[in-house]
């Protein structure tokens, strides 16, 4: 159990990771520039799992509905977006600001998807922290110099 | 570009991503983990390459100087999260306690990115008015995935 807690960890910190690094080449070449490379290494990567693994990606999607396949067109744009706000608002901002709208999303989607909204009172204290939160976050107006890179 | 322009755009980036794991969980479903990871990749440097003809210089550089070479491997552990992810999720952790753990370890990097300027990122250290909102949000991210289940 402890083994897996790491884990779990360690996934969270392979998130930050990958926001990072495709933070930095975004400052260098630009945020979709940074989408580019992400994807084309993930490809290579994802491709000599499934060497090593012997799993054949053709017959798998034989009766997928091609509607499935969006995800990663979406996945481009959020690459794209997320290299863009990184070393505007810094990593922590920006984690925080992404998973709350993820949070938030994936909640709204449920509720879409299944046709009812459910959640308990913990849920809305927690919507206000993360409001009350993002309101802490923006700069004071006579202190925006220091808080927003001065070539955004 | 002020910073409530970055924080609006910074909250598409997580609506796409709630999209982006809706499809692509589907797609695994369907198919396996690594086979649906391989196709969203591969669509998703197809649609990145026509995002960068089509924006080209209005991509949003700051940084004169080429990036160092490590900077291109993002794909990497970007790739990765989705095998942890399925062992995680199919553990006692669970879908929550993944989450959980995952959104502590993603903040304490960035924590870390900022505050040493880790990875060539700008330094940011924390402030008193910069600590007290990065706690709420975390308490609030964790209240939200608790709630929700």
């Amino acid at each position: 159990m402890i083994g897996l807690g790491l884990l779990a960890l360690g996934g969270g910190v392979l998130i930050g990771l990958a926001r990072a690094l495709n933070g930095r080449l975004g400052m260098s070449g630009g945020a979709p520039y940074a989408s580019v490379w992400n994807h084309a290494v993930g490809f290579l990567f994802m491709s000599a799992l499934l060497l090593l693994r012997r799993e054949a990606p053709w017959s798998a999607i034989e009766d997928v509905d091609g509607l499935w396949f969006v995800g990663g067109a979406i996945g481009a744009l959020y690459v794209t977006a997320n290299s863009f706000v990184v070393p505007r608002l810094g990593a922590t901002l920006s984690t925080l600001l992404v998973l709350s709208a993820q949070l938030l999303a994936s909640v709204g989607l449920d509720a879409a998807v299944r046709g009812q909204f459910q959640v308990g009172w913990t849920w809305w204290l927690g919507l206000a922290l993360v409001v009350g939160g993002m309101k802490l976050s923006l700069p004071r107006p006579h202190k925006r110099v220091f808080s927003e890179s001065s070539r955004g | 570009m002020n910073a409530k322009t970055s924080g609006l755009i910074a909250l598409i980036a997580g609506a796409l991503l709630a999209v982006m794991i809706f499809f692509n969980s589907g797609l695994g479903a369907r198919t396996s983990t690594t086979v649906a990871s391989f196709y969203a990749h591969g669509v998703g440097a197809v649609v990145a390459l026509g995002v960068w003809f089509g924006l080209g210089r209005l991509s949003g550089r700051s940084e004169r100087s080429p990036a160092p070479w490590w900077a291109y491997l993002g794909g990497v552990p970007g790739a990765l999260v989705v095998v942890v992810a399925a062992i995680t999720v199919n553990s006692p952790l669970g879908l929550t306690g993944t989450l959980v753990l995952g959104v502590s370890g993603q903040t304490a990097f960035g924590l870390l990115c900022d505050q040493r300027g880790w990875l060539g990122l700008p330094r940011r250290p924390l402030d008193r008015r910069r600590a007290v909102s990065v706690a709420a949000m975390l308490l609030g991210a964790v209240l939200l995935v608790g709630g929700a289940a």
